[in-house]
């Protein structure tokens, strides 16, 4: 980029964060943005985070996104941002002086939403350099203990660490034992003064000795390990384990703060992607309309922009459905369309043409960004009168004798509400807890798949407990349930035969195919 | 707030060294796979494309994930039916979006590595040659000697050696025509002292002033217009000049020839056919890229053995009855007329079912064999496990068994397959069931020494 195209856009930027703060209203975090050649982009695509740990897997994703770019000149983003304190921006240098100007109001609308959104709160701060200190100490261990041990517990650390979000309590096993101890000792007793002792069961009134009965509540709650079912496998498996050493603890640690930093990020890709391309074109009006860009650079941003918002025949447009919604909102509560007195209205026309000139759009808009999740979002905005302006429909493979072809099944837009909403439910990561560290009193690890009516893959969960067994050094159950009325089934995998038994109810195995319309991206 | 310009940030190696880590890993799948990867049938018949494909188990990160639904809801719509997504666009019930060819169908199907949960493995493209390269990593011809009378030549590339007076000037030697250079001097040098009695170090500049011209230097020295500030230098004269000679550079081998010997008789079936082909296939690639100066001959037979070239051998079928001493004999006669054992060594390879009509016979052919002194004798019996196979086991008398009880044997079993060796005669036999047995019996007969 030449000197002086830096200098002006440099001047620009400042602009930018003004428009952000000042008329948008927008909070964010310092942000330091680098402009970075292509081989950096692609390393900064398969990593994730560009100073992350080296491992196979990243190489393999990085070879992969090589050899697209390489083929195609294509696959590279416009900009990769790093939620941080201050935040990371990586801008391609290949953009066009428009595109550069609409990146980094995209990254505003991003570092916004990451500051204000609550389910980033609880992230760290300075991942980046936790992840380089990691790579160096990995590096170290991989020396003195060998790739291969190094390798195994990373892939382990890796298959787990979407089980932990930042909202799990670090508190140790015999604080949390305390606290439960305290809770039931109460329960114990004022169980018969209670405010619903007349319809409790009262035939289990204490008539022992106190202290006994504290005693053997004390013996109860020791011998239960985890002391309540906990969803944070790693966190469980790093305090209990028998065999981990130390350094493994220390990689199974990192990476799981680093599933944490993800957790966020994939739990809000719609709504924050769409937020930040609704920032973008509100920043990029403003700075056309002050005549700080050209004309020609309005073609340059057309263009990009609707690249950025192409509707996707095969899979949802996150920039596109996003900020479709947010459009959507913002125009709702500037009309105040919304409320008791919208709902009850069945006048078409009156709907039509309802304006109480509230105004109030984007102040919503920010109250949303404060509290949602995707899900949430879909669940309460994505109204069927959204769907059809942003023309979803579903569609379905139909198998020709030749070919498959791709046909339109539902443009309803209730059914089509359903099928998101259940999708997205779908790419959620799975409920899984730790229901018994100590099964059958011989020390396996017990683990519970909260069924809420869609099943695990098996072959999948079979693998990814091999990685669980590899760590806990004993065999590891897991119980889950494949249809409503079934009885359980539950999978062991043992550390060294690896043998699986199933137990249960023999169910016939046909491996469906699990269609995953959302998988869930990292990289936004 | 700030913007920096990172345009070095080009010379990144991370992802590259990272790369090589998955690259390595694919590598190891493909090693720990080999076996099953070379008793794959597409590998023998499809020999055009040196590429094969070869799965790899267990690279994908596995995590746990939501499935589908085991059974289809009942009710309105239940669940997500198979295979449906969601799109945007212009789309009415009805209308196709999109079309691909259906899998196993015309090409570029499959070419997802990936993120379908079910299928277990990823296919990699693999050169048939590397597959031979790692199959047969520590292996080798077993017993081979040095046969002192008619070591074969074989050219190992070019060497420098010879040094010649005439040549191209690319060629030029710098050290040796320096050294002839000096002693020219030096000589001259001696020739000007002696003549006019003067100092070393006068003679050497003189020379120089002379341009190297031995009766004017003694001419300036007698008429004392030496030039005493020169700096004398080595004279270099067409006729030191030294030119290096490129020729091909050969080593000295030991002569080996295998003969490979396949009974292509009537009771040969698929199954059995399929093994010996796919076993002499591997040896024969083997053999052919590990030594230079192997000699490889074929020979088929029914009831008579007949000299064939490897397209025959591994493409043509006969039937006929089955004497299986017609290619011992078939080899007795290579080694009496072309392939003498003191000069060569002989390695022979036979393979066949072992139902043979005069086993008794074919024994005494090998006992024969065994005198000639060769380097060794491998026989391998395929016995696939079909009803028809394991009626004959019963209570046909194969050659094996004759040879088992004619000979001793130390004897491995693994994973079904036999195997025997006598060390003192350099005699192995096996037996194989299963395609899964072809690269342990490749590895027994290609087993190296300890040395």
């Amino acid at each position: 980029m030449e000197k002086s195209k830096l200098r002006e856009l440099i001047k620009l930027e400042e602009r930018i964060g003004q428009i952000a703060s000042e008329d948008l209203k927008l909070q964010f975090n310092p942000i330091e943005f680098d402009i970075v050649p292509p081989q950096k982009m692609l390393e900064i695509m398969a990593y994730n985070i560009p100073t992350n740990i080296s491992n196979w897997k990243k190489g393999r994703d990085y070879e992969r996104e090589r050899t697209i770019y390489d083929y195609s000149r294509r696959g590279l983003p416009y900009e990769v941002v790093i939620h941080s304190n201050p935040a990371r921006a990586y801008l391609m240098n290949n953009n066009v002086f428009a595109v550069q100007c609409l990146v980094i109001a995209h990254v505003y609308g991003h570092c916004a939403f990451f500051t204000t959104n609550k389910f980033f709160q609880k992230s760290r701060q300075d991942i980046v350099s936790i992840m380089y200190e990691a790579s160096q100490r990995f590096n170290k261990y991989e020396k003195r203990f060998g790739v291969n041990e190094v390798e195994k517990t990373i892939d382990a650390a890796h298959a787990l660490q979407l089980h932990s979000n930042p909202f799990d309590l670090k508190k140790t096993e015999q604080e949390r034992r305390l606290e439960i101890f305290e809770l039931e000792k109460k329960i114990l007793f004022n169980k018969d003064k209670g405010q619903f002792s007349d319809i409790l069961d009262s035939n289990k009134t204490v008539n022992e000795d106190v202290e006994l009965a504290y005693q053997k509540l004390w013996k109860r709650l020791s011998l239960k390990t985890p002391v309540e079912p906990t969803s944070d496998l790693l966190a469980y498996i790093i305090d209990n384990s028998v065999i981990l050493q130390d350094w493994q603890k220390d990689i199974l640690e990192t990476l799981r703060i680093e599933g944490q930093y993800y957790w966020p990020i994939i739990k809000t890709k719609f709504a924050n992607e769409g937020f930040a391309t609704v920032v973008h074109q509100k920043i990029m009006h403003k700075l056309f309309e002050e005549g700080k860009l050209t004309t020609s650079n309005h073609a340059d941003y057309n263009y990009a922009n609707s690249m950025v918002k192409a509707e996707n025949p095969f899979s949802l447009n996150p920039y596109a459905i996003g900020s479709g919604m947010w459009e959507d909102i913002e125009e709702r509560w500037n009309k105040g369309q919304h409320g008791t007195d919208w709902e009850l209205c069945i006048n078409a026309d009156e709907k039509e043409k309802w304006d109480t000139g509230a105004m109030e759009g984007w102040d919503k808009c920010l109250d949303i960004v404060e509290t949602y999740t995707d899900w949430f979002f879909m669940h309460d905005f994505l109204l069927p009168e959204v769907i059809r302006k942003l023309k979803l429909y579903i569609y379905k493979p139909e198998s020709k004798d030749q070919h498959i072809d791709y046909v339109v099944t539902q443009d309803e837009a209730k059914d089509i509400r359903r099928k998101i909403l259940n999708a997205f439910s779908r790419s959620l990561v799975p409920d899984i807890q730790v229901t018994n560290g100590n099964y059958e009193q011989k020390g396996w690890l017990k683990l519970t798949h909260n069924w809420t009516g869609i099943n695990l893959e098996e072959s999948y969960a079979k693998k990814t407990m091999e990685h669980v067994t590899y760590l806990w050094g004993r065999p590891v159950i897991l119980n889950s349930k494949e249809d409503e009325e079934a009885t359980d089934v539950s999978w062991r995998v043992d550390p060294v035969n690896e043998e699986e038994i199933k137990e249960g109810v023999e169910e016939e195995k046909k491996n469906d195919k699990a269609v995953d319309p959302f998988p869930a991206m990292f990289v936004i | 707030m700030s913007i920096v310009n990172h345009p070095d940030w080009d010379l990144s190696e991370r992802g590259k060294k990272d790369a090589e880590r998955h690259r390595k890993k694919i590598d190891d799948a493909i090693r720990d796979n080999v076996k099953d990867v070379i008793a794959e049938e597409s590998i023998i018949t499809n020999r055009k494309g040196k590429k094969v494909k070869v799965p790899v188990k267990g690279l994908k990160d596995y995590k746990f994930i939501h499935g589908g639904p085991k059974k289809q809801g009942s009710g309105d719509g239940e669940g997500d039916g198979e295979g449906e997504g969601a799109g945007q666009g212009k789309g009415k019930p009805g209308d196709i979006i999109g079309r691909k060819p259906k899998e196993g169908q015309g090409p570029g199907q499959g070419q997802k590595p990936g993120n379908d949960p079910g299928e277990d493995y990823i296919e990699t493209e693999v050169d048939i040659d590397y597959l031979v390269e790692i199959m047969f990593e520590d292996l080798g011809l077993p017993w081979i000697e040095e046969k002192q009378k008619a070591s074969q030549l074989v050219p190992t590339g070019w060497k420098f050696e010879t040094i010649t007076k005439k040549g191209i000037l690319p060629r030029i030697h710098k050290n040796r025509t320096m050294i002839e250079a000096i002693k020219q001097n030096q000589l001259h040098a001696k020739e000007i002292e002696e003549e006019t009695g003067c100092e070393h170090e006068d003679a050497l500049k003189a020379l120089v002033q002379g341009a190297g011209d031995i009766n004017s230097a003694i001419e300036i020295i007698q008429k004392g217009n030496l030039d005493t500030n020169i700096e004398p230098y080595v004279i270099i004269e067409d006729a030191n000049l030294r030119y290096k000679q490129i020729e091909e550079d050969y080593t000295l081998h030991s002569n080996a020839v295998v003969i490979a010997m396949m009974d292509v008789s009537g009771s040969m079936d698929n199954d059995k056919k399929y093994l010996c082909r796919s076993l002499l296939f591997w040896l024969v690639e083997f053999l052919k890229r590990a030594y230079d100066f192997v000699d490889i001959k074929f020979i088929t037979h029914t009831t008579e053995a007949k000299l064939v070239d490897e397209e025959t051998f591994f493409h043509k079928g006969e039937s006929g009855g089955t004497y299986c001493w017609s290619a011992i004999d078939k080899a007795i006669y290579l080694v009496d007329t072309e392939y003498p054992p003191n000069e060569w060594n002989v390695y022979c390879i036979y393979v066949s079912d072992g139902e043979d009509w005069e086993a008794a016979k074919s024994v005494a052919y090998v006992e024969e064999l065994l005198k000639r002194n060769i380097a060794m004798f491998s026989y391998n019996e395929v016995k696939p496990n079909s009803p028809y196979a394991a009626a004959w086991a019963g209570t046909a008398s194969t050659l094996l068994k004759e040879m088992r009880e004619k000979w001793k044997f130390v004897s491995n079993f693994s994973d079904g397959a036999e195997f025997y060796k006598n060390e003192d005669l350099h005699f192995l036999l096996s037996v194989l069931k299963d395609k899964k047995h072809i690269y342990p019996c490749l590895k027994h007969i290609l087993f190296k020494e300890d040395k």
